[in-house]
């Protein structure tokens, strides 16, 4: 994965932007690690994938509406807000 | 005061009777972190008044004679646990002035017993890493030798115990971050069966994989804790219904005719002499109590780690993406575009070790690589639960090196990725499993720090874990921290 190209991808998909330093040293830092993944490779899988997963789903709970938080209070940790909205740059 | 090994148990015996009051516990409890924790940096945020404030209800409580076991007992908080009106930082810039507005459950629970909660603990940025040197507010340093580390990600809840900065903490563990920071400061960890405490207000790093749990000064106090955090919420779809009897019923009982595995891949190469034979005297010590050891066969255990890096970073990718300087947390300046905005508040507010795992967990994702890596690592951990199956039928608990070795210092490589994902070897089965386990010190090394071993349980077992800890505790002599 030592590749310059695919990091740069990877932060496409992620949106995430690095400097050219951290870009070389991400590229480098990831063939090890990936290297170290690589192992399951010559795992092969037998049957069902998804058995037993260890997440246990409690029943799903009624539909029913109940009071949310204030809006003031959750506008209080934004950075950014004009009255009873979050301020975003411009999208189009 | 001395606060050396200071219990839970011991300090609601002295509450109860009056020999001091929950205000002067609170009290004595701020000074030692004034005096200590300069030197320690376990606090990211002390809670001075607001802490008095809850040992003045506490107290009204006691007086009232209705006392919960928690009642007047301070805490330290891990900061990826949401307190209301109390910042909540996950060590990183992103969250640098996050104030929740609503409770975690746990602290919900806790503040329901009217706890103290003294202050808010260092950690690896968003609970990723072993050292908790990835914080970006300071370098927590081990209380048993500052030029090393305490262990992460909760080593701000291990080395506040540690340094009797608080009786107890509460930490989270994701791959190990409760049990390995104990071991290397020499205090006991318990990372709960998946499922049985609520995950509500924990921010997310791997959903699959998080729990929360307490750190303290013996198996006991891990019970009483538990105790009072566990149980299904209605705010944590994956919590369960389990009825979970009482943590601490087989306190005390004989371990005679249990029987304990012993895996052997878990003492192969890469762990440390000294550790293997703390661990395994700890066996000897059980049998010498009646328990009989098993030797048993792990064979997945040497696809444990990329699995683990695999589903976990996995996770983070998709739990991290909520961070993008709008709603709350970090915002970059200077920007008019809404993609660049986003991807430069990201740029500048994670630090080095997320954004390596965001990038690794995209990788594991993305189109094209998903067969090879996400969907082999989600088999892997179906094969890691049966195997654990199979031993459990015979086995009562399973004892292995909580790590490959004692506390490294800051300048043995901790910067080194891959190094460090490696040494993750010995907890991370246990979070793919699901499973609870229990961290307590068996023994030091040459050069004066702490040896952990790892007791594991079946799923719901805790009571199994805490009797096992506490049977060795018992006999156990702990060695002070120079700190």
């Amino acid at each position: 994965m030592g590749d310059v190209k695919l990091i740069q991808h990877l932060c496409n998909l992620s949106k995430l932007t690095l400097t050219d330093e951290e870009l070389e040293s991400f590229t480098s830092d990831m063939e090890v690690i990936i290297g170290i993944m690589d192992s399951i490779k010559e795992v092969s899988v037998e049957g069902d994938i998804h058995r037993d997963s260890g997440v246990y789903f409690a029943d799903v709970r009624g539909d029913e509406s109940a009071p949310s938080y204030p809006t003031d209070q959750i506008l209080e940790n934004a950075k950014e807000k004009e009255d009873n909205y979050f301020e975003v740059p411009k999208v189009f | 005061m001395d606060f050396q090994n200071l219990t839970v148990k011991d300090l609601r015996a002295k509450l109860d009777q009056k020999e001091i009051s929950a205000p002067e516990l609170t009290k004595a409890y701020l000074e030692r972190i004034s005096e200590k924790d300069p030197l320690v940096k376990s606090f990211i945020t002390v809670c001075e008044d607001s802490a008095l404030e809850q040992a003045e209800a506490a107290q009204w409580r006691i007086d009232a004679g209705e006392a919960a076991p928690l009642t007047g007992i301070p805490f330290g908080i891990k900061d990826n646990i949401c307190t209301q009106g109390v910042k909540t930082t996950c060590a990183s810039k992103m969250l640098e002035d996050f104030v929740p507005p609503y409770q975690a459950t746990v602290m919900e629970k806790l503040c329901g017993q009217d706890i103290v909660m003294l202050g808010k603990l260092n950690m690896d940025e968003f609970a990723m890493g072993g050292s908790t040197a990835t914080s970006y507010f300071a370098k927590t340093v081990n209380p048993y030798d500052s030029s090393k580390v305490p262990g992460g990600s909760s080593g701000g809840s291990a080395a506040c115990v540690s340094a009797s900065m608080a009786p107890v903490a509460l930490g989270s563990d994701t791959g190990g971050s409760i049990r390995q920071p104990a071991s290397f400061c020499g205090v006991t960890g318990l990372k709960p069966t998946y499922s049985s405490v609520s995950r509500f207000g924990l921010v997310a790093f791997a959903s699959s994989l998080d729990q929360i749990g307490p750190i303290a000064n013996s198996a006991y106090d891990c019970g009483i804790v538990f105790n009072s955090i566990c149980g299904f919420d209605p705010h944590d779809g994956t919590t369960s219904r389990h009825p979970h009897g009482d943590a601490l019923s087989l306190i005390g009982q004989s371990v005679a005719g249990l029987k304990i595995a012993v895996p052997k891949e878990f003492f192969e190469a890469g762990i440390d002499d000294e550790v293997k034979e703390s661990v395994y005297a700890a066996v000897k010590a059980y049998e010498a109590m009646g328990a009989k050891a098993v030797e048993v066969s792990m064979p997945s255990l040497k696809y444990a780690i990329p699995a683990y890096y695999l589903i976990s970073s996995a996770e983070a990718s998709s739990n991290l993406s909520r961070y993008d300087g709008i709603k709350y947390g970090y915002r970059a300046q200077g920007e008019d575009d809404y993609n660049a905005l986003i991807r430069k508040t990201r740029d500048e507010g994670f630090g080095t070790e997320v954004k390596r795992r965001i990038l690794l967990g995209t990788y594991a994702l993305a189109s094209g690589y998903y067969d090879a890596y996400y969907k082999k690592a989600l088999y892997l951990k179906g094969k890691i639960r049966e195997e654990y199956n199979a031993i459990f039928k015979e086995c009562d608990v399973m004892v292995t090196p909580t790590a490959p070795s004692t506390a490294f210092g800051f300048d043995e490589g901790i910067s080194d990725p891959a190094k460090m994902y490696l040494a993750d070897i010995c907890t991370v089965t246990v979070n793919i499993a699901g499973l609870p386990a229990i961290s307590t010190p068996c023994g030091y090394g040459k050069n004066g720090m702490p040896i952990g071993m790892s007791i594991v349980g079946k799923a719901f077992d805790e009571a199994r874990i805490i009797q096992m800890a506490d049977a060795f505790e018992r006999d156990f002599k702990r060695v002070a921290p120079v700190l």
